[in-house]
């Protein structure tokens, strides 16, 4: 399941502008939650999202601490190892048998997981 | 001959040894087991998907999941494994509904690895927070564990199951997982040791994934010696996980028993803060004052960037964590929505938004949000790649400390078990009980939690020791030479 295109045209919803310029003002509303559960693909209760943005303007505002420091000419550390491409020969070798991959889906058709209908 | 009921009380090493001398069988180790299962997991509750009617709370009877190999080290010696390590055609369910039913086609390398030094796997896993997500064990979708030795207490988490397990003698031995402290957490509450290795020391390969920059699988065990004989078992490459590091694999066990004299530690001032438990704060004292008499130096440093571990680590786990359960959407395996399932005109989108509404449980679906929140168009840089350069700073703060001394000796946790649902309902101070173990994950190294005292209410307090990559030999080292010198590990919880 990918995050879809109009992540990277619109945005977040609300408070897209304000990020660049002054995280500590970032507002967690019911509509940011909001769209950014259906990037994530979850359906939530309307109690969920009057939870979860509370919550979540919560620990916004104390992520916002890392404003405080000045990260300018730090390399990003994204993995701590010094990370290479892992080759091997090109060699075919056994896969799991179609049966085995399949056992575990909730509805399959032959030799196919079945999902509903995509194209119209 | 030896008191067969007893057995689930001993260690993994005098059991090896009986074992070898042909005193008992396996057979007799996993009865006892199972009889002490039915006596008190009702109470515990440290497995999950228990059955009490039958004669055995395992479901394969004869347990047939043991290798054959002629040089077996472990002779059958039973092992229990968290709900996130894949084991073949066993339920491996992360203790969420949407992986409802989910048997894995294929072991984890660390089962595979297990299986070939002749170990029995228990088909029963134990309990653990949804997919590893929290310090508790309350997220799990079956219910929360509860602390031996308090049962209104919960076991720590997210290992909280395995932990609780080896600490009532309901296991020998455990694997958990640990991504910000998720061994070491539950291991410091329950009273037990346990060890996060460095990360790609132990294969990821068949762990259902949280944070994979962050992800280690490593052992929960009875006490030191143990830890190192299952780490020797369960370390070393695998070309199946492209994060697996190609170092040799010493014999752990050899580093038992050193002297430690002269052994650079530092004590890290910002550890030692306000909020800590002031019983916490005296074990710890007192246990920096044995080391001292045994002959290491003992000073305090600084770790600068100590109070942005909590925040970093909340954006790179939950960043990750959103990109790899992405993979849970009612198609392959596990929960589909019932709901999706009827509904005629259906759309794929609707499928997808109804099973992981219904099927991930609240902290999941926070943290999937948070997660995708931070990775969003808007705010990636402000929040993201500041968390990595954060993250950075963090590294050389301990690549520093680690250049002038041999290891870094901290509390595991800033206070001992807390009561089941004191912090569910504010995932932020939840958080916070994370402070001491994370910093661990960010950086890479190895750390390893042992009991170091108890409070006045009989709650077991943890000691961290952390060394740099790969030193694992050093956390052996101190913390024998430690567990040899006290007899906090000696201590049973008594369960009514």
């Amino acid at each position: 399941m990918a995050i879809p295109n109009e992540a990277g045209r619109k945005g977040v919803a609300s408070g897209s502008r304000r990020a660049t310029e002054n995280v500590s003002e970032v507002g967690i509303t019911k509509e940011t939650v909001q769209y950014v559960a259906h990037l994530a693909r979850i359906e939530l209760k309307p109690e969920e999202l009057e939870k979860f943005s509370g919550q979540l303007q919560d620990i916004i505002n104390f992520i916002d601490k890392l404003k405080k420091l000045d990260v300018n000419n730090i390399n990003p550390t994204s993995h701590i190892l010094p990370l290479e491409n892992v080759f091997r020969e090109d060699i075919a070798r056994e896969s799991l048998p179609v049966d085995k991959v399949l056992m575990n889906a909730p509805r399959r058709e032959g030799n196919f997981f079945s999902v509903p209908k995509v194209i119209e | 001959m030896v008191k067969s009921e007893k057995l689930n009380k001993l260690t993994a090493d005098e059991l090896i040894e009986k074992l070898n001398n042909k005193e008992i069988t396996s057979g007799q180790i996993v009865s006892c087991l199972s009889k002490r299962i039915k006596e008190i997991d009702s109470k515990v509750k440290a497995y999950v998907r228990l059955d009490f009617q039958g004669q055995s709370p395992f479901k394969n009877n004869n347990l047939a999941l043991t290798g054959t190999v002629p040089s077996s080290s472990l002779k059958g010696l039973p092992i229990s494994i968290k709900d996130n390590i894949c084991t073949e055609g066993y339920n491996t369910e992360c203790c969420s509904k949407i992986l409802e039913g989910f048997k894995p086609p294929y072991d984890a390398t660390v089962i595979r690895k297990l299986k070939k030094a002749d170990a029995t796997i228990l088909d029963l896993k134990t309990n653990m927070d949804e997919f590893a997500f929290g310090s508790s064990t309350e997220n799990s979708f079956f219910g929360p564990t509860h602390n031996p030795w308090d049962l209104e207490c919960v076991p720590g988490g997210s290992s909280g199951g395995s932990a609780a397990a080896v600490a009532a003698d309901e296991a020998i031995w455990a694997l958990g997982s640990d991504t910000g402290g998720s061994i070491r957490q539950p291991a410091s509450f329950c009273g037990v040791v346990g060890l996060k290795p460095t990360y790609g020391r132990v294969s990821r390969y068949g762990l259902i994934a949280f944070a994979s920059s962050l992800d280690q699988i490593g052992p929960i065990t009875k006490d030191v010696r143990d830890c190192a004989i299952l780490m020797n078992i369960i370390s070393g490459y695998d070309a199946f996980d492209s994060t697996s590091v190609n170092v040799e694999v010493p014999d752990y066990t050899k580093s038992l028993g050193m002297d430690i004299k002269g052994i650079k530690i530092a004590i890290p001032k910002e550890y030692f803060i306000e909020g800590m438990d002031p019983e916490v704060k005296s074990a710890l004292e007192e246990a920096i004052n044995k080391l001292k008499a045994l002959g290491c130096e003992c000073s305090e440093i600084s770790l600068p960037h100590t109070e942005y571990a909590v925040p970093v680590y909340y954006i790179i786990a939950t960043a990750e964590a959103s990109s790899n359960l992405a993979r849970f959407d009612g198609v392959q395996y596990g929960f589909r929505a019932q709901s999706a399932r009827a509904g005629k005109a259906q759309s794929l989108i609707d499928m997808y938004k109804k099973t992981r509404g219904e099927g991930f449980g609240e902290e999941a679906k926070r943290r999937i949000i948070l997660g995708t929140f931070a990775l969003s168009h808007g705010y990636y840089d402000a929040y993201y790649l500041r968390a990595l350069k954060v993250r950075t700073l963090i590294k050389k703060d301990f690549d520093a400390a680690f250049k002038e001394f041999d290891c870094i000796i901290t509390p595991t946790s800033p206070t001992p078990a807390f009561k089941i649902g004191e912090k569910i309902e504010d995932p932020l101070k939840m958080y916070l009980s994370d402070i001491y173990t994370i910093s661990v994950n960010l950086t890479g190294i190895p750390g390893i939690s042992m009991p170091c005292g108890f409070t006045k209410k009989g709650l077991p307090v943890g000691m961290q020791i952390l060394t740099k990559s790969f030193g694992e030999e050093m956390l052996f080292r101190v913390a024998y030479t430690y567990e040899q010198n006290t007899s906090w590990h000696l201590e049973k919880p008594k369960i009514s």
